[in-house]
């Protein structure tokens, strides 16, 4: 179990540094975190990197973060195709409203990762297993 | 002891994974003594703790600089006029394996500065010597902080080919996150 052992009164300072360099670092973490759960990602990665994404798709403003997140994905590791990507977008906007919990991020991303290790070079946008999980997600 | 180690004739780069493996254990133990450790001298024996700690922390760093990857050396080579496109690689390609542990090493013990004494370890510059005592100095993402580099560095090391930095990479970046976003409250229930 790991927590801060920082009380409530005591940095201001320091939670204020801590969000800046999350919110500084945004757009290359949510990257990275796209990039690994598309099939770079060892297996036992995707745990901690879904509580990393939940957590950094909360804080700031939602426009900047969707703007990485359309960036990221217009980039070619990404072999769903479109429908996929816009709703990856849609997964994450509900995480950030918290209608969706960290658990099911995990669920969406590992289906992401298990897709993409199949995946070799072609695009499998058009195939029965990107319809069904296109399906199971919507 | 921890500093005869540092100064003896050998691998530098080895000797400071000993060095952060004993910091991880120190921090475990007297992490909420450094955190509340007074910043200019006293006669409070906390304050000779964290200014050892701290020499210690540093050189370890210094000693393994070369082998933290690319972030962390590129920090030095901007601190010194060159422009970010211009840095050069790191020597990584030799000691592939070295460099990852010497990382993943860093990151481990860093994680665990951030949970027990974040306000210790955000003051602490890289180089000995250098650290500054106003809480204004936080602010400085251009300066040489420890903290900034290992926070460039574990961004950067997130999809590293070697798994188990990838891994430290995130968990550190979680304990930053879990300093900064206290306000989740689920926060405290999903890490680890």
């Amino acid at each position: 179990m790991f927590q801060t052992r920082l009380g409530m009164s005591q940095d201001q300072h320091v939670r204020s540094y801590a969000t800046e360099s999350i919110l500084g670092k945004r757009s290359e973490i949510v990257h990275s975190l796209l990039v690994g759960s598309c099939g770079n990602f060892d297996y036992n990665s995707i745990q901690s990197a879904t509580n990393l994404l939940y957590f950094v798709v909360g804080v700031g403003e939602w426009s900047e973060t969707e703007a990485s997140v359309v960036e990221s994905l217009r980039q070619a590791y990404f072999a769903l195709g479109d429908e996929c990507k816009t709703l990856t977008l849609r997964v994450l906007e509900r995480c950030r409203q918290k209608i969706l919990t960290p658990a099911d991020l995990g669920a969406f991303l590992e289906e992401v990762w298990r897709i993409h290790q199949a995946s070799g070079e072609e695009s499998l946008a058009t195939t029965d297993v990107v319809e069904r999980f296109t399906y199971r997600f919507q | 002891m921890a500093f005869t180690i540092l100064r003896a004739p050998g691998d530098s780069t080895n000797q400071a994974l000993a060095i952060f493996a004993f910091l991880e254990e120190l921090t475990d133990t007297y992490g909420l003594f450094l955190e509340n450790a007074p910043h200019t001298r006293t006669l409070d024996p906390d304050f000779d703790l964290a200014k050892q700690t701290a020499e210690l922390l540093q050189r370890a760093f210094t000693c393994t600089r070369l082998n933290l990857g690319s972030a962390w050396i590129r920090s030095k080579e901007q601190d010194e006029g060159q422009r970010a496109y211009e840095s050069k690689s790191p020597p990584r390609g030799s000691s592939e394996s070295l460099s990852n542990s010497a990382l993943c090493s860093a990151l481990s013990l860093l994680k665990k500065m951030m949970e027990f004494c974040p306000t210790f370890l955000l003051s602490l510059s890289s180089r000995v010597g250098h650290d500054q005592n106003s809480d204004m100095l936080f602010y400085d993402q251009n300066s040489d902080m420890l903290f900034y580099r290992a926070f460039n560095s574990a961004v950067e090391s997130i999809n590293d080919s070697d798994p188990k930095l990838g891994v430290e990479a995130i968990g550190f970046i979680l304990s930053v996150v879990s300093v900064g976003i206290w306000q989740y409250d689920s926060m405290q229930t999903l890490l680890f």
